[in-house]
């Protein structure tokens, strides 16, 4: 038993540093990568693991699990779930990674963050650049700005 | 980005399990807690004096691909040598290891939340590189003297 909790808690890692690597590449590629984007994105998944890690220290405090007792035993409850099966934590990491990825694509093409390149093609922008890190800004003349 | 994170987290694993197999031999886990913490306040600067190299043209540029990876790699190495020993530290107050674990991992990650935020919104864009690195470094260094205090 405590073998197989090992070898899942090894596939578990390798499946979540997996949908990390790949649903970070979704969000550089819509947000086009500035460090504020990254920065937000790992901050926001920094939290919620926190979040989920204190949240599961306060679950395990009235287990009776003294020191030393049953660890193995608090993991194989958690990975299993309790009432349903399906909400077990086997489940929720990839269903939860295949939602963040779902959205992150539909995000694609219809979301034009700041600092998103456009088409100096277009006859109908000045592109302007200013220096410092600050992204190319597009002001289309037809509102009359110069 | 993928080489870097597996760098980090080969750093963590290695970090980690060298400090779980040395902990029980270890005769002072707060000392040498406050030494990886020392480490941590001059890796900034260890950084920036890479950088200062590599902008100067002294190194080839493909070096850059060898070394930064391995720069991550000790970077994940301190930060899993220094969290079993927080750990111990933690429970050796008479907490239980799920609550020792739940709540350091759970401190560890606010504090990597909100330096990631304000790097990237504040210390990167006002300070630059340089100065980011140098307000890590002071940080780091408070930390090291409040352990010192402590001691």
């Amino acid at each position: 038993m405590k073998k197989r909790i090992i070898f899942a808690l090894f596939l578990i890692g390798f499946a979540a540093i997996l949908g990390q690597i790949i649903l970070m590449r979704e969000l550089l590629i819509v947000f086009y990568g500035n460090e504020l984007s990254t920065g937000v994105v790992l901050a926001n998944w920094l939290i919620w693991t926190s979040a989920s890690s204190l949240g599961a220290e306060k679950e395990t405090a009235g287990k009776g699990h003294p020191f030393g007792g049953d660890e193995y035993g608090l993991c194989r409850d958690s990975l299993r779930g309790n009432d349903n099966p399906c909400l077990s934590g086997i489940f929720r990491i990839p269903l939860l990674e295949l939602s963040s990825l779902a959205v992150a694509n539909f995000s694609r093409g219809s979301h034009r963050p700041y600092g998103a390149p456009q088409s100096s093609a277009r006859s109908d922008c000045s592109t302007v650049t200013l220096e410092g890190g600050i992204p190319p800004l597009n002001i289309p003349r037809r509102f009359g700005i110069s | 980005m993928g080489l870097l994170i597996t760098a980090y987290i080969i750093g963590l694993a290695i970090g980690s399990g060298l400090s779980t197999h040395k902990l029980r031999s270890l005769s002072s886990p707060f000392l040498c807690f406050a030494g990886i913490q020392f480490l941590v306040a001059i890796y900034p600067l260890l950084l920036l004096a890479i950088f200062t190299l590599f902008s100067s043209g002294s190194f080839p540029s493909w070096g850059a691909n060898f070394l930064f990876p391995l720069l991550i790699l000790g970077g994940g190495f301190l930060g899993g040598f220094q969290f079993p020993l927080a750990n111990k530290l933690y429970l050796e107050s008479g907490r239980r290891v799920s609550k020792s674990a739940g709540l350091v991992y759970g401190l560890d990650l606010v504090g990597s939340c909100l330096g990631a935020l304000l790097a990237s919104a504040f210390l990167l864009p006002i300070l630059g590189i340089p100065g980011t690195c140098w307000a890590l470094a002071l940080i780091n260094c408070g930390a090291f003297f409040i352990l010192l205090l402590h001691f």
